[in-house]
């Protein structure tokens, strides 16, 4: 049974991209069908914004599972960005710039307090980076005494709420960023460190890989791709959201997985993550769409993942790769 | 104490300290050892208030849920596996156990029974799917996370139901500093124990974590080992839910949120590596009490709210900074 | 009569299947405390149990005291409803209003002052600060000291809190509800002999509390609800938006308002149902669907000002008239829509109501007569009145008109 995995993974590769594709276009169908109104401009440019938001952090999950790691600090890190700006600035465009250093500064800080824990000290990515979560929200609590206060300045409402050729900024940005990722990851060397890493630590390692440095870079990758989102999201409710930093925003580790990377490591590419993101934003706003309630929209992301998954895994359990 | 050390012992020195700061981790002592610090350092800040009956009671309280939940999440990691569902599906068990019984004392017995059925159900699924795909155990347990979580707002998103008052003496009494409560968890324990150390259940439980390829070929029934240990993690979920459902009297809709990552933290914090095959009962049981200790410091010493969550942090990043063992694969 | 014939049969058969030690007499007196205990467990009775009997104070319902109580209770509703163009508000069906003699819980005051638990939410957010921060400064101007515990938000924390507060003996609890789950520990408080008041917040029947002083719920749905039905004429679409799922806070007005809408205007049809989180990227994202799906939207029903913050900035930046909102009132909001046409009518559920939560736990302890429901007065306006509210030099935060002293609001950075 276990020799038959390589044989599979390799035929099953195409499929990896065809699943989420199909079924994006399921959805797509499905929401022309039962909600005409889902392909007004409006609605089109909030599944787009959606997309841009969960997009700009999915791509920093992605290339941290590709090194075997996962990421749960993303939206501490995200609310972090918000009070940052809020009170650094208190609306003062001005004073933007010295915020957002700040910001990417505390980004670094905590993506290398993840790589740290984890290439350092061994501890499991889950629980490192969830420690951090906790850790980062109780900095915030502790910080603001509860209550953030300060104006976002108007510079940061482009970011957030504005278009460009009528497509919100927030894609362009995601397209900047997931273009960067995708040629970073396909055509340099660090890309194939990244990989050798992901699908075999120690093989790497004896190949003259610094396994440790490409993890970290992931992880600081990431959370800096987390403030940008922060920024995007200040810019787009115009005020800090005190909410953003206490939820546990699985979104982009939703969207990774969706679209098909990887948790073991080494495997998936920016595409997946693209489609993932994608599929999922087209899921959330549709939900909204047909009404459904809370309820709903979480049962039915759960079936997404597991169904998107399954379709493209389907197969006799192969050993080790639980 | 490197500073005292001549530089030529130095090296050696530390990789002593690691290597049995990793033994005390992977036997459990580590989780207990910082247990027995809080303990030292809360009898010394309020002797008077820590050592009292009720107060002990409580940190025993609260530790029956999260142990419950814990011991599931022990098993499951065991295999190398990670159950993300245990919470929802303690609120949802939670949640039906109110709304079931409401306060129909006839209901009571019956409505457990059916709870526990329902985790083990969720267990079978959830066994099955990891057992025949290759779907990682994480992501079909992040999509019940969700799922179940869904049914259970669906049912209601108000608080409803009402257990009995046999019930909630279940969650409430207390016989000087135990709580009766703690005899669900001691029970639960026991099984675990005894399973684990004391069966061919359990060495198979081992054998698939350490390595599942090798444990086939070797004649060990992996799937049906898998499917067993999610079975038992979802009827413990289910039963924690009971209790919370005990505790609070009726049932409501978020019940349990949040469980699956203290169970998760608690599990690693007592030693275990999430790459399976190796986990210590005793480790986990001391983080459950170093998790509960933590918690209810904050209102024993009147510390600032404010930094309750930085706290928090700290404590599971050291634990876990300084305790894990190095995964012995890589 | 089934539940004796049942014991009997029970205990014989017990007897049959015993071993011989087993039926000494002290045994068997033994076995049968087992075996009622067990029965008692196993809960043969089919008749439903009434939650908490025979806890808490004597109340009286009927006397002139009560009445007083009852006039006064339906006096906030009045006023409430009046400030806004309501008239005859009613307070809601099965709001019971009743006299709580707390002569149990006197208790004369000791040298360094009552001892008043509180359990609080958690500096979760503003609101909760203010809210521990009034009852702290409350307590300091009364003389009181408080034993504090923070829940941060989570109802199963605030179980645990509950008991370890119980567990130091207050003179009374002062709990601030983050649902329903606490109801059985309160419940055990109650039944220790410690007078429990239910905080900006509502707990089910049964918790045996004393007192429960809150801004009524049933009032703030209701305003909202009848406020939108006046202003676009009892027809037209509208969406609800409310803050989490399965909080109270959020479900019991929303659960008012939807009743109102049924019952007395079929013409108002209620097209969508979200939850923002109480957030205001979340709620701009609903808004911003909304707007696409419903162009002829007249209102949108919310509970918070800061989902109204959302839909205010969805219609803006697309340029369209905002529709009539609801909400609570927070001083962001204010600011963002000072000067702009949005029309809204807020009722605030103030932070500071949490002073008042003493004050009645100290009038339990002093063995006053208390009401065993307390409407908290809070400011209701409307647009035109937005001058009056809005706090332009202060936080965003701030939970406007603010009851609390110049330099406490600048010392928590809110002014």
């Amino acid at each position: 049974m276990t020799t038959l995995t390589a044989g599979r993974a390799a035929r099953f590769a195409p499929a990896g991209t065809l699943m989420p594709l199909s079924g994006l276009a399921l959805v797509l169908v499905a929401a022309a069908v039962w909600t005409p109104g889902f392909y007004s401009e409006a609605n089109l440019r909030l599944v787009l914004f959606q997309a841009g938001l969960i997009g700009v952090t999915a791509v920093g999950q992605t290339v941290v599972l590709l090194g075997r790691g996962i990421d749960l600090s993303v939206g501490a890190v995200m609310g972090l960005t918000t009070v940052i700006v809020a009170t650094q600035t208190d609306g003062d465009g001005g004073k933007l710039p010295a915020a957002i250093l700040l910001a990417v500064l505390a980004g670094i800080a905590i993506g290398a307090v993840n790589a740290g824990l984890v290439v350092l000290r061994g501890v499991p990515p889950f629980v490192a980076t969830f420690a951090v979560f906790v850790l980062v929200q109780g900095a915030i609590t502790a910080w603001t005494r509860g209550a953030a206060a300060g104006d976002i300045p108007h510079g940061l409402q482009t970011l957030g709420s504005g278009r460009v050729l009528g497509v919100p900024t927030p894609l362009w940005v995601f397209a900047g960023v997931a273009a960067v990722a995708a040629v970073v990851l396909a055509r340099t060397g660090a890309g194939r460190r990244l990989y050798a890493t992901g699908s075999n630590p120690r093989a790497a390692r004896l190949s003259g890989i610094r396994t440790g440095r490409v993890i970290a870079a992931g992880y600081i990758a990431s959370a800096l791709l987390a403030v940008l989102a922060g920024l995007i999201s200040a810019g787009y409710a115009g005020h800090v959201d005190a909410q953003l930093s206490r939820s546990l925003d699985l979104n982009s580790l939703a969207a990774a997985v969706i679209g098909g990377v990887a948790l073991t490591g080494g495997k998936g590419h920016i595409g997946h993550t693209v489609l993932g993101v994608a599929l999922l934003a087209v899921l959330i706003v549709w939900m909204l769409q047909l009404g459904a309630g809370t309820g709903g929209q979480l049962a039915v992301q759960g079936a997404a993942i597991l169904l998107a998954t399954w379709l493209r895994q389907r197969g006799p359990a192969a050993a080790g790769t639980r | 104490m490197t500073a005292v050390t001549a530089p030529a012992g130095a090296a050696p020195a530390r990789e002593r300290l690691a290597a049995a700061l990793s033994a005390a981790a992977r036997t459990g002592l580590a989780a207990w050892a910082i247990v027995a610090l809080l303990v030292a350092v809360l009898t010394v800040a309020d002797p008077g208030g820590f050592w009292t009956a009720a107060n002990i009671a409580n940190v025993l309280t609260a530790t029956v849920v999260l142990g419950l939940v814990a011991l599931g999440q022990h098993l499951v990691v065991l295999t190398g596996g990670i159950d993300l569902s245990v919470g929802s599906t303690a609120t949802l068990s939670a949640l039906l156990t109110a709304m079931l019984i409401d306060g129909y004392p006839i209901r009571t017995i019956p409505t457990i029974l059916a709870m526990l059925l329902l985790g083990a159900a969720i267990g079978v699924v959830h066994g099955l799917i990891v057992a025949n795909t290759r779907i990682p155990a994480f992501v079909v347990t992040l999509s019940t996370f969700y799922l179940i979580q869904g049914i259970a707002f669906m049912i209601s998103t108000t608080p409803s139901g009402q257990v009995t008052r046999a019930l909630a003496d279940v969650g409430m009494r207390r016989f000087g500093p135990f709580p009766l409560a703690l005899a669900v968890l001691a029970a639960a324990v026991a099984i675990v124990a005894v399973l684990l150390h004391r069966t061919r259940f359990g060495r198979h439980v081992h054998a698939v974590g350490g390595d599942a390829a090798a444990a086939r070929s070797a004649g060990v029934p992996v799937n049906r080992t898998l499917v067993l240990v999610f079975v038992i993690a979802g009827t413990l979920a289910a039963a924690a839910g009971v209790m919370l459902a005990a505790r609070a009297t009726i049932g409501s809709p978020n019940a349990g949120q949040g469980l699956e990552l203290s169970a998760i933290t608690v599990v690693v914090v007592g030693g275990a590596s999430l790459l399976g095959g190796r986990a210590s009962l005793a480790g986990t049981l001391g983080g459950v009490a170093l998790l509960a200790l933590v918690e209810s410091s904050f209102t024993l010493l009147q510390l600032p709210a404010t930094a309750s969550d930085l706290i928090r942090g700290v404590v599971i990043l050291a634990a876990a900074a300084l305790f894990v063992p190095r995964s012995h694969r890589e | 009569m089934s539940t004796r014939g049942r014991r009997h049969a029970l205990r014989s058969r017990i007897e049959e299947v015993l071993p011989v030690p087993f039926r000494l007499p002290r045994v068997r007196a033994a076995v049968a405390v087992a075996a009622a205990s067990a029965l008692a467990l196993s809960g043969c009775s089919t008749e439903r149990e009434s939650p908490g009997t025979g806890l808490g104070a004597a109340a009286d319902c009927g006397g002139s005291t009560a009445q007083s109580f009852r006039q006064q209770y339906a006096q906030t509703w009045r006023q409430a409803g009046d400030a806004i163009g309501l008239p005859g508000l009613t307070p809601a069906a099965g709001t019971q209003v009743c006299e709580i003699d707390t002569a149990r819980f006197a208790k004369d005051r000791p040298k360094k002052g009552y001892r008043i638990a509180f359990a609080a939410q958690g500096p979760t957010n503003a609101w909760a600060t203010t809210n521990e921060e009034a009852f702290r400064y409350r307590a300091r101007q009364r003389g009181a000291k408080v034993l504090y515990a923070s829940a941060n938000g989570d109802v199963n924390k605030q179980v645990d809190n509950v008991q370890q507060l119980v567990a130091q003996r207050p003179d009374a609890l002062v709990v601030v509800p983050m649902g329903d789950a606490i109801t059985g520990q309160v419940r055990a408080a109650a039944s220790q002999g410690i007078p429990v008041v239910v905080c900006s917040g509502r707990l089910g029947e049964g918790s045996g509390a004393v007192s429960t002083v809150t801004r009524d719920y049933e009032l703030q749905g209701t305003l909202w609800a009848e406020w939108i039905a006046r202003r676009i004429g009892g027809k037209g679409k509208i969406a609800m938006l409310s803050g989490i799922a399965g909080v109270p806070t959020a479900e019991l007005p929303k659960k008012q308002a939807e009743k109102i809408f049924a019952q007395r205007y079929p013409g108002i049809q209620v097209v969508a149902k979200q939850n923002t989180d109480w957030s205001a990227t979340k709620a701009k994202t609903v808004a911003a669907q909304l707007l696409a799906r419903y162009p002829d939207l007249k209102a949108v029903w919310s509970d918070s000002a800061i989902t109204d913050l959302g839909v205010y900035e969805a219609y803006s930046q697309a340029g369209k008239p905002v529709p009539p909102v609801t909400g609570d009132v927070t001083n962001a909001f204010l600011k963002a829509v000072q000067g702009k046409d949005v029309p809204f009518a807020l009722s605030a559920f103030p932070p500071e109501q949490s002073a008042q939560c003493l004050d009645t736990a100290l009038d339990v302890l002093a063995g006053k007569k208390v009401p065993s429901q307390v409407n908290v007065n809070s400011a209701v306006f409307t647009d035109k009145q937005i001058t009056q509210y809005v706090r332009p030099e202060c936080s965003d935060d701030l939970a406007v008109p603010s009851a609390l002293p110049a330099d406490l609001l600048k010392k928590l950075k809110l002014c």
